[in-house]
């Protein structure tokens, strides 16, 4: 895997990019946002072992939010080869993606609420 | 697996938010209704799931209760996977897992898309909004 280092302030990719890779934090401290009503919005902080960039990897659609880099940081890179490789030769090294993604389904629920 | 179909007639609960998660299921024929409720407790339809769409795999997946109530809009054949066959699907079928990341990703895509909607729509409430706490708060691991 790719590895990428960002310093303090850096943006990894902005809302409406196109997606081609996800990312994990190896190291440091990254800033979620988004623009709503012309204002930033923080809506979480990520650390190391966090997964970000995910569902545009299984998308492909434009990234739903800005990430900003809040400290040095480091992040391993995970590209579509990488993740169709996983896919076909060891599926179960995904399932921690599914705990991600359905955390983030139900805590998306109880906003809606 | 023919033995793992079960049929829900046109208005049956086949489950009610909040209740424990002991399987999911993957529709042969038919379709059913999500349905949420509001803290209020109206139950609003979100939507619609009709052949070879799964519900119910997020229960298995992290244990929790269920986070939405499925109702039979008309007669609906199921195939019901318990949590021994979810495991062995995992550990063995390659497209399991792909299908299942992906169908999470489209209901998550859905989910943002209506937060993004009630968020434009709803000025007055985006003071409350400004944090998602835990949001993105889950480790991989």
């Amino acid at each position: 895997m790719q590895i990428k280092h960002f310093e303090p302030g850096e943006v990894v990719f902005e809302t409406d990019s196109p997606s081609d890779c996800a990312y994990i934090v190896e190291e440091g401290k990254f800033e979620v946002s988004k623009a709503l009503n012309g204002k930033k919005m923080v809506i979480g902080i990520l650390s190391e072992k966090d997964i970000f960039g995910e569902m545009g990897l299984i998308d492909g659609q434009p990234r739903s939010a800005t990430i900003t880099a809040l400290e040095k940081s480091t992040v391993s890179v995970i590209t579509q080869e990488c993740f169709n490789s996983i896919e076909r030769t060891n599926p179960e090294a995904l399932v921690p993606l599914l705990r991600v993604l359905s955390a983030r389904i139900r805590s998306s629920y109880k906003l809606e609420i | 697996m023919d033995d793992n179909l079960t049929t829900f007639y046109k208005g049956e609960i086949i489950f009610l938010e909040g209740q424990s998660s002991k399987c999911a299921y993957i529709i042969d024929s038919g379709r059913v209704g999500i349905y949420r409720e509001d803290s209020f407790g109206n139950r609003s339809l979100v939507r619609t799931l009709e052949k070879n769409d799964i519900f119910g795999e997020m229960g298995l997946i992290d244990k929790y209760p269920r986070s939405a109530t499925v109702i039979a809009l008309q007669d609906t054949r199921c195939m019901v996977i318990e949590r021994s066959r979810f495991d062995y699907l995992k550990k063995f079928n390659p497209h399991f897992v792909a299908s299942l990341i992906k169908s999470l990703t489209e209901k998550l895509r859905a989910t943002i898309t209506r937060l993004n909607k009630t968020d434009r729509e709803s000025k007055s409430t985006q003071e409350e909004k400004t944090v998602l706490p835990g949001f993105f708060k889950n480790k991989g691991e």
